[in-house]
């Protein structure tokens, strides 16, 4: 409200400035008076010269025949009828005045209209890093850490700070990297080396690669294993076809586990699995399969809100919209299914073929599909 | 909301020039007074509004708003303040900003200006300035505006482009700017008065003191930029005779033809035409110089980010205002009275001479530089045109203009007397003649045509002196006598033999680079370069970390005749904030007005360093010579019948003093 207020007092005040000189009611026209006040300062000039002995009294006077002539021109050029001021002046004021009036206003709204955002507000990087550290904006604290480090690569414990961050937000292969950094610049630890193998299988979609269980095995010769390095081994040894020796690795862990460790349901699942029992989950190979269930599924829903919110902005091909179709219905949730659908329709209008092909997933998924 | 504001004030800018373009023109043409001054508050008030505007730009990009796209495209965080600052104007849109604010500035001068411009006059050319100011509002507005927002705000911006973090940035744009806006002001004069119909001395009178305004920021700008280029790009080169560089060229030696021949027309009522069209001229190419640089046609680091319909935009723009103004002339300047005749050797023919010199100069930069252009666009055949065309066809133009100069600056008005003139200018040529002789003696079998150069520059510096001392001293005798007329000298007499003696020094700098010297070799800790008397010793190669850059320096100790004379460091730095750009920062280190540059090359892997050593005799008087040239011009328009209305001495057939074709003691610019 306080920026239309603004707007208004910027307004009145151009437009007042402007109509001043239309309100006083001057009776001197146009005329190059100034060229007669020039003229007769250049005669007062010549004068001054003469008397300082600058010019000769010949000169003085050749020149001042000169500047005579000028100035009979000049005042020749100058209209005697314009001294008038009458009905018609006034009337011409009045239309210039009601021209001033709406062209300002109707120029500078219309324009700022159409490409200003009123109610946004300023967001001045100190503001938004000065926040309580509970709602901080991560990505603008993520970036300072990053400009930090590429100033200063080898501050490890910056790169310790930075690698959770990097696994939080799914960048895995930044995460290796940046737990590989805090390895190199802090010392290789058991601890860290294990990271590095666990942000490795995360960026392989949950598959223990060749460098990922280098990693692990390397942290072995460090020291003790922690559960999270026995727990990849395994699942290493399970992806070699050695399933039934991944098992007793994963039961002998549970074993050890402490009463509260918060990863022995994780692991006890995961057995459940190898072991037959519980069908492996549809996404497969996918690092989410490695969460514990409740995780999972906040997990997944954020992921399918991502790709919501990222075809809402940026639009995208008919297959993913087919994929967040397919998965708001899997997940039960048949609003947002319908909504995707609808925007999918809207997003593909000019698409016929990968429209008709988001709208089977929809049908095949259970949704109604208007015609 | 500052932003907003500000971007609310900047649509208000366009509505207030709107009433500034249309309004004074009516009231000029009903002689209504109230109406023509409705010109002179809108101009002031489009000034606030828009330095209100930049100034909040300027906030957003000191605080880091990255809410502004502006701002995210060009800044970022861990940049050192001074360069957020800058990056202001270094890209597109915020220099199109600075570009309007400086024209509303202007703007705003002449409605200010009450006392020295006839009221019609004024109407007139703040109506005419207003259309350029709409058309430039209406292209920010529309395809550049700086005051969009992004939401979300990105966490960090993109940083300014690496070369542009420099102080150069601060001075060169800044500069150059008033310099080409400012000749939009002596463009509005001179359409002004075509629409009026009213050309006189006056007129002439009117418009010198801005157009020297425009042309010393002019001066300084591409004086200032070629300095930047040299230590910024890493080449050790001033001036490449690329097409940006002609772009600032060509409006300067218009401007330049310009301040000479509004002289004529002053002191003798004469050339208005000619005076008339080379305002619209000047303008156009700085008009033409923004369109090239700023379209995509040349890609530079001047052209940020390219944008076709950017490019179709200011070129209709161009198309309006050369073509609009060009109909115009056609149509108003038969109209014009002629003014007063003159022999062809005088003053007012000498200055001719120097129109026609740099008219065709110009034309020669001006086809040298767009013919590439068109032919590329024509046919597609890429050809480059270089410093060969330019040597073969600018240096002939420049040389005789430059030989004729000093015979036009102490040659009477009307009606000279060329052999009388070179006899007073005896002592300036064999001084000259000497220098070449003792310099090609001392040098010999060294470059030929430097010493040529440099007699040159010494016959220019001496004649203007010799004028002026002879203006002076001329036939007075006592100190009393000679100090009164040294009083009694106009200041515009100096300010035009310091201009010219400026010239001569930087002839003189241009011709030393005959001399300098380049020197590459790859170094390891311990090596060293000599050439001549001048050596480098590499000391160090270690690595630093600056705000936003890394860098590896390269530290060497000078010894020039065996003497040490310290340390100078040249470093390669990389921008992590920009996709890890590489920059070369030039070692530089001054020895009176001649310097050493050193600058790093490649890294070889065992660690020994590429590296070029240039030295550079006499190099500072090229840049020198401009400052001089600036500083005359300054003193000229401190002259005080510019302040106040004073005689144009005209019409004495003789030089007042009576010595037969003798110098007046006129201003000679």
């Amino acid at each position: 409200m306080l920026i239309w207020i603004i707007f208004a007092a910027i307004t009145g005040a151009c437009v007042i400035a402007v109509l001043w000189p239309l309100g006083r009611q001057s009776p001197r026209p146009v005329v190059s008076a100034d060229a007669r006040a020039m003229y007769e300062a250049q005669l007062h000039d010549i004068a001054r010269d003469l008397d300082r002995g600058v010019i000769s009294s010949a000169d003085a006077e050749l020149a001042r025949a000169e500047v005579a002539r000028r100035l009979i021109r000049a005042a020749r050029e100058i209209d005697p009828a314009s001294d008038v001021i009458n009905e018609v002046t006034y009337r011409r004021r009045r239309a210039a005045s009601a021209i001033i009036l709406s062209t300002i206003p109707l120029v500078a709204l219309s324009l700022y209209g159409a490409k200003g955002s009123p109610q946004m507000p300023a967001k001045p990087l100190a503001a938004r890093l000065s926040t309580d550290p509970a709602n901080i904006d991560l990505a603008v604290a993520l970036s300072r850490v990053e400009t930090h480090l590429q100033l200063n690569p080898t501050d490890g414990r910056g790169w310790e700070i930075l690698a959770p961050i990097y696994l939080r937000t799914g960048r895995y292969d930044d995460a290796a990297r940046a737990y590989a950094n805090a390895a190199i610049h802090l010392g290789s630890t058991m601890e860290r080396l294990v990271d590095v193998g666990e942000a490795r299988v995360l960026a392989a979609s949950g598959v223990v690669t060749a460098d990922a269980r280098a990693a692990f095995v390397e942290a072995g010769k460090l020291g003790p294993l922690n559960p999270k390095g026995v727990y990849y081994l395994a699942i290493a040894r399970d992806q070699d076809g050695d399933r039934a020796g991944a098992i007793a690795d994963l039961k002998a862990l549970l074993a050890s586990a402490p009463p509260d460790a918060g990863w022995s349901e994780m692991v006890s699942e995961r057995i459940a699995v190898l072991e037959g029992k519980t069908p492996t989950p549809p996404t497969g190979a996918d690092a989410v399969a490695t969460l514990p269930p409740a995780e999972r599924m906040t997990a997944i829903r954020g992921m399918v809100d991502g790709l919501a919110a990222r075809l809402a902005a940026q639009g995208g091909s008919a297959e993913e919209w087919g994929r967040l179709v397919r998965a708001r219905a899997v997940l039960g949730d048949k609003a947002a299914a319908q909504d995707a659908l609808l925007r999918a329709r809207i997003a593909l209008a000019a698409d016929p073929a990968g429209r008709a092909s988001v709208e089977t997933i929809a049908r095949d998924s259970g949704l109604e599909v208007a015609p | 909301m500052l932003v907003e504001i500000a971007h609310f004030a900047l649509a208000m800018a366009l509505g207030l020039s709107l009433v500034q373009m249309i309004i004074p023109v009516w009231g000029v043409r009903r002689n209504d007074i109230a109406l023509a001054r409705v010109g002179e508050p809108a101009a002031i008030g489009v000034f606030v509004l828009l330095l209100f505007a930049f100034g909040v730009l300027m906030y957003a990009y000191a605080v880091s708003d990255f809410s502004v796209q502006n701002v995210a495209e060009n800044s970022h965080s861990a940049k050192p303040m001074i360069y957020k600052l800058t990056g202001t104007w270094g890209n597109h849109e915020g220099s199109m900003l600075l570009w309007v604010l400086i024209m509303a500035l202007f703007g705003a001068l002449v409605a200010l200006a009450r006392t020295s411009l006839p009221d019609r006059l004024r109407a007139g050319t703040l109506a005419a300035q207003a259309s350029v100011t709409v058309a430039f509002l209406l292209f920010i507005l529309f395809t550049s505006n700086p005051f969009n927002r992004l939401d979300p705000a990105p966490p960090e911006g993109n940083d300014l482009n690496p070369l542009l973090q420099d102080l150069g940035l601060a001075i060169h744009p800044p500069l150059l700017y008033v310099g080409y806006v400012g000749f939009s002001i002596t463009y509005a004069f001179a359409i002004a008065a075509l629409i009026d119909g009213r050309i006189d001395a006056v007129w002439a009178r009117a418009v010198r003191p801005w157009t020297l305004v425009a042309w010393i920021f002019l001066t300084l700008g591409i004086s200032m930029g070629s300095y930047w280029a040299y230590y910024e790009l890493g080449w050790g080169g001033r001036w490449l005779w690329d097409p940006v560089a002609n772009a600032s060229l060509m409006p300067w030696l218009a401007g330049t033809a310009l301040i000479h021949s509004t002289i004529v027309m002053e002191k003798r009522d004469s050339l208005k035409v000619w005076t008339i069209l080379l305002a619209i001229l000047t303008f156009s190419l700085s008009l033409l110089g923004t369109f090239l640089v700023r379209s995509g046609v040349l890609t530079s680091v001047h052209t940020f980010a390219t944008d076709p319909s950017r490019g179709l935009f200011i070129l209709i723009i161009l198309m309006l205002f050369i073509g609009g103004s060009l109909a115009l002339f056609a149509w108003r300047a038969p109209m014009l009275r002629q003014g007063g005749l003159f022999a062809p050797v005088s003053r007012e023919g000498a200055l001719v001479i120097n129109n026609l010199f740099l008219a065709a100069a110009c034309a020669t930069v001006f086809i040298g530089t767009l013919y590439p252009l068109a032919l590329e666009g024509l046919t597609g055949a890429k050809i480059s045109v270089g410093p060969p065309f330019f040597n073969a066809t600018f240096l002939p133009l420049l040389i005789p203009l430059l030989l004729l100069l000093p015979f036009g600056q102490s040659m009477a008005w009307k009606r000279g007397d060329l052999l009388g003139t070179a006899q007073r200018l005896g002592v300036a040529i064999g001084i000259g003649i000497l220098a070449t002789v003792g310099i090609f003696a001392a040098t010999y079998g060294g470059p030929v045509a430097a010493p040529l150069g440099i007699g040159l520059g010494v016959f220019l510096i001496a004649s203007a002196l010799w004028d002026l001392g002879e203006r002076i001293i001329g036939r007075a005798s006592g100190a009393r006598a000679i100090w009164s007329r040294a009083v009694g000298l106009p200041r515009s007499a100096y300010g035009s033999a310091l201009a010219h003696a400026g010239v001569g020094v930087t002839v003189i700098g241009i011709a030393a680079t005959a001399w300098a010297t380049e020197d590459i070799a790859v170094m390891k800790p311990g090596d060293r370069m000599t050439n001549g008397g001048t050596a480098i010793v590499l000391q160090q190669v270690f690595p630093r970390t600056g705000p936003n850059f890394r860098e590896l320096v390269g530290r060497f100790r000078i010894e020039i005749d065996g003497k040490e004379r310290g340390d100078i460091e040249s470093t390669k730095r990389t921008f992590i904030t920009r996709n890890n750009m590489q920059t070369t920062e030039a070692g530089i280190r001054t020895f009176g007005v001649s310097q050493v540059y050193v600058s790093l090359g490649e890294i070889q892997p065992d660690g020994s360093v590429g590296v070029r050593m240039y030295t550079k005799p006499l190099m500072l008087l090229i840049w020198i010579g401009s400052l001089i040239m600036g500083l005359g011009g300054a003193l000229s328009i401190t002259d005080r019948r510019f302040r106040v209305a004073a005689p144009a001495k005209a019409r004495s057939p003789k030089g007042p003093q009576g010595s037969a074709g003798g110098p007046t003691p006129q201003p000679a610019e």
